[in-house]
């Protein structure tokens, strides 16, 4: 159970979109497509990993006043170092991920990991934990766009296959403008309290 | 006193090794990186030039006015002239532009994006292709067009994308643009031979 937790919390009772509330701005931004949804997911987690297990590393050897400055360079030279990396070996992948890597930078989910957890558990904790919350966030912008997606345009279409291929409904263009994402993001936390609101 | 210095030294440790690795990682990538955006950029040239799946010659690139022109040929067939364009009047960063005139010159024989960085699903759905189609279908459409022609519906023949009209506009003019800069350098260039 113990381990198990640090990786489940993620999804539910704190997934970092809808219970703690950090991302939304990426969250609102990349919500308009399936396809993009998990782009930033997939690159999303990636970062937090190696994020989350090098501040867990060096968590005994920062000093408390500086430890923000501290993990913002991490954090930075961590993103820096995966688009590198990504651009010369995986062309390929850095085409379909390579514009939501800067968008993570200002991801304040990392810092806030880094913050509330990293920095004060093992390695191994950390990585549950990077692995929970990043499945959580994936979840959650999946859902957001795949509700913004088939509403906003009709289909759905999911790495150049249609998933949805006939409009159901008449697209609302609202839906993949930002007031449908406000909207949509509003609904879907009501429902989660209204939910965890029942277990209690 | 003893503790502030252990901060800053802490700091400026954390900097340098981030700096370091942040070096070290680069000098290990620029060239591979240099080298995939330039096959990425022929493969954009040909595409632009004559369509999916067939091999281009690009000539030596020639000056035409303010435009270096690269020739494309197909098995020794000229089919035409490309250049690039850039225009800043896009969401983000200048957004570049491969422009591709036949080789009358007088339509364009297509138009491919070099680089954007236009927001994920609005803008960057310049370059969005759909399903069981296999290029975008924002830059087919520029395709056979006269440069009179190069504008957003119902003025001219190009559908803007849903919801990003400043991106949509922002490509359509700058390929006008291009394009007539493209004819009055080159008539200019025949008259003066």
């Amino acid at each position: 159970m113990g381990h198990m937790h640090e990786f489940t919390k993620g999804i539910w009772k704190e997934n970092p979109v809808l219970r703690l509330m950090l991302g939304l701005c990426p969250t609102l931004a990349v919500s308009t497509a399936v396809d993009n949804a998990i782009g930033m997911g997939i690159a999303f987690t990636i970062v937090l990993l190696g994020s989350n297990v090098v501040i867990s590393l060096i968590r005994g050897f920062i000093p408390k006043q500086v430890r923000i400055p501290c993990f913002i360079v991490v954090i930075a030279t961590f993103v820096t170092i995966i688009d590198l990396s990504m651009h010369a070996f995986q062309p390929k992948l850095h085409e379909a991920l390579g514009i939501f890597v800067p968008l993570i930078v200002v991801n304040c989910i990392v810092l806030g990991r880094a913050e509330a957890f990293a920095s004060r558990n093992s390695v191994f904790a950390s990585i549950l934990d990077a692995l929970g919350m990043g499945v959580g966030f994936t979840l959650a912008l999946f859902v957001l766009a795949f509700v913004r997606e088939l509403l906003g345009t009709g289909m759905v279409t999911l790495f150049g296959h249609a998933i949805v291929s006939r409009p159901l409904l008449q697209p609302a263009i609202v839906m993949i403008l930002p007031p449908g994402a406000f909207v949509t993001l509003g609904l879907m936390m009501a429902l989660m309290n209204k939910i965890g609101e029942k277990r209690t | 006193m003893q503790n502030t210095a252990r901060l800053v030294v802490v700091l400026v440790t954390i900097c340098v090794v981030a700096s370091g690795s942040l070096a070290f990682v680069n000098s290990l990538t620029a060239e591979r990186i240099q080298i995939n955006e330039e096959k990425e950029t022929q493969r954009l040239y040909g595409e632009a030039l004559a369509g999916l799946g067939r091999t281009v010659e690009l000539s030596e690139p020639r000056q035409v006015g303010n435009l270096v022109c690269y020739e494309g040929s197909v098995n020794g067939e000229p089919v035409g002239t490309a250049f690039i364009v850039t225009t800043n009047k896009g969401y983000g960063p200048p957004i570049e532009i491969i422009v591709a005139v036949d080789a009358a010159g007088d339509r364009l024989a297509g138009v491919r994006i070099k680089k954007h960085q236009e927001t994920p699903g609005l803008g960057a759905n310049i370059v969005k292709v759909r399903p069981d189609e296999d290029e975008p279908w924002f830059l087919r459409q520029f395709k056979d067009l006269t440069s009179d022609r190069i504008l957003l519906k119902p003025a001219g023949e190009i559908d803007a994308i849903t919801a990003a009209t400043i991106s949509s506009r922002a490509v359509v003019d700058a390929v006008r643009e291009g394009f007539e800069e493209f004819a009055r350098a080159r008539s200019e260039l025949a008259g003066a031979q």
